[in-house]
């Protein structure tokens, strides 16, 4: 399984997905999902990945970070 | 912009509130045990006294104002006190504040003013016709001794509700000035300190009555366990009924009304994986209304039930939303209880027991919350989502929504309960520091809480919440509040604080 990490935030509402290489936007996640798919597609042509998006908190207010300082890592296994 | 993400198990332990209110009280506490050795290095803390105005007026002394906490300390003058503790609460807050990338200048100034305002509060609270209780209380009848011919009799209830409505003032009517200070009104940050330090009162009374201490925190987490079980669903049925609410809306609404406030609502949109305006809405709700229940359900629940303090603190604890609000609550409740019962009985009640009662069913609520938004992403994945491709929950998103501090809490109070069991004769040594750092440096972070959490509270913010700001009103006061009581009730009917001897 071919390992790959992306930074995962929301901003001017969309998500927004990125690593050093590649972004991806969508209003949507499933829509994400299928950038990233496609994308590994064209790129790849077969092979089994484990994506993980990590979510940036800086998409938060300072004031409501004290609360609970995270939101949700992703992990998401596609085959082509 | 740093980013702020969680990829390994030590992410954030230098960066998050959670975390570092788990350091500092753990810090304060490993001050404290120094006693054991005969290291006194917390007896230095200013506390208030109970003054008199015409007395003070007459002849101002500081020393009628404020005193160190320990006799060691006894010699050194009480404004010197005062500036150790400003320089030791400023610099170790600042410290974190640096670490979590916080404006650094921002924060130090606005902690200064918090400080400043909250000890003008905290001093004028004690002035006895506040306080003062026509009671003997720890050898000493103020109300008597100072001739006073009326007085309102709060106890330190009259300092809590002082620094509330002096935070809120400034947060509500000088809003240019509340912005200033606003970096360092963190009252998360300080209660959840102070609740790390309770930690230190829970073993002191376990020491005290074992039996009642594991009966009262075990009845705590089967009242939470139940009265989430009936919240939730209620509150979503409603919103998804009657209210035509989306399924992530109400979802992030249950949790927030329900379990433990905006932690809730950001875990549980964060499981679902709402977009993050959701919970953002939901919370600033959330804030606003805690601060009714934070005003209302204390002296509401003093004078309806004078005679269930336990019940009425578990209550708290399940109604109240936000570790900040409940401890204040609970904090409001305690003095309010006691002096009430006090003032009729002449019995005095052991100081902490009802706040206890109020922070032990929510420390459990805040526990749950990261197996329930475990459970809720599995079934948001497998029965709403749309499955394009397949995803897993990595089991270390229940570490990352574990409060940290609360396992600071249960830290302390099992080397209490480790003192207790196997160096008894260490128990007078971790008493003497222990009590001076769950007393005086406790309620200086419960003080703080109270100022910044008026401070952080803009009423404004409820216009345009529109059937949110409804059903949250419904569901609180019709629903949650209700079943809250009758949950608490059953659990905990018949339990009372010792009696002080």
């Amino acid at each position: 399984m071919i390992p790959l990490h992306y930074k995962l935030y929301y901003q001017n509402r969309q998500w927004l997905c990125e690593n050093e290489s590649h972004r991806f936007v969508a209003d949507e996640l499933e829509d994400i999902d299928q950038q990233i798919k496609q994308y590994l597609v064209n790129t790849y042509r077969q092979g089994t990945f484990n994506i993980k998006l990590h979510f940036d908190f800086n998409a938060f207010p300072l004031w409501m970070r004290q609360y609970m300082p995270h939101y949700f890592n992703r992990q998401i296994i596609i085959k082509i | 912009m740093n980013q702020q993400i969680n990829k390994k198990w030590h992410s954030g332990m230098f960066s998050t509130e959670d975390w570092w209110s788990a350091w500092l009280g753990l810090f304060f506490f490993g001050l404290g045990l120094l006693t054991i050795w005969g290291l006194d290095v917390v007896g230095w803390i200013a506390k208030p006294k109970t003054w008199e105005w015409t007395n003070l007026v007459n002849d101002f002394s500081w020393s009628k104002l404020l005193k160190t906490s320990s006799k060691t300390y006894h010699d050194l003058h009480p404004l010197l006190s005062l500036f150790i503790t400003y320089i030791v609460f400023a610099g170790l807050t600042t410290l974190g504040a640096y670490y979590q990338k916080l404006n650094v200048k921002k924060y130090f100034t606005g902690f200064t003013a918090i400080f400043v305002l909250t000890w003008l509060s905290w001093i004028a609270g004690h002035e006895a016709h506040l306080s003062a209780i026509n009671a003997v209380v720890k050898k000493h009848n103020y109300y008597q001794e100072f001739h006073l011919n009326w007085g309102l009799q709060l106890g330190g209830g009259a300092s809590y509700m002082l620094a509330l409505i002096v935070g809120l003032v400034i947060g509500n009517f000088f809003k240019g000035f509340a912005n200033k200070i606003k970096e360092a009104a963190k009252p998360e940050w300080f209660i959840k300190t102070g609740i790390v330090l309770l930690g230190i009162k829970l073993g002191m009374m376990t020491m005290k009555a074992a039996g009642f201490t594991y009966e009262l925190t075990l009845a705590g987490a089967a009242a939470a366990f139940v009265a989430y079980l009936l919240f939730w669903p209620i509150v979503y049925y409603i919103g998804r009924k009657y209210f035509k609410l989306n399924r992530s809306s109400a979802a992030v609404l249950s949790s927030g009304i329900s379990i433990c406030g905006v932690s809730a609502s950001i875990a549980t949109a964060g499981a679902i994986k709402a977009k993050p305006v959701i919970p953002i809405a939901v919370s600033t709700l959330i804030l606003i209304f805690a601060m009714f229940e934070l005003v209302i359900l204390p002296p509401a629940l003093t004078n309806l039930a004078p005679n269930e303090p336990i019940v009425n603190g578990a209550a708290m604890g399940m109604t109240v939303k936000t570790d900040g609000a409940d401890a204040a609550a609970g904090a409001i409740l305690d003095e309010l209880m006691l002096s009430k019962h006090l003032k009729q009985t002449g019995e005095q009640w052991e100081e902490g027991w009802i706040l206890s009662a109020a922070l032990l069913t929510k420390i459990w609520i805040d526990i749950f919350i990261g197996i329930w938004s475990f459970v809720l992403a599995l079934v948001w994945i497998r029965n709403v989502e749309n499955k394009t491709v397949k995803e897993k929950i990595p089991k270390s998103e229940i570490w990352f929504r574990l409060p940290k501090f609360v396992m600071a809490y249960m830290l302390v109070w099992l080397i209490y309960l480790g003192i207790m069991y196997f160096f008894p004769d260490l128990i007078a040594g971790a008493k003497a520091g222990g009590h001076i750092v769950q007393g005086s440096f406790r309620k200086l972070m419960f003080m703080l809480t109270f100022l910044s959490i008026g401070v952080i509270t803009d009423f404004s913010k409820l216009k345009g919440m529109g059937r949110l700001a409804i059903l949250y009103a419904i569901a609180l006061f019709a629903i949650i509040a209700p079943i809250a009581y009758v949950v608490a009730y059953l659990f905990h009917h018949g339990m009372l604080p010792p009696v002080v001897k």
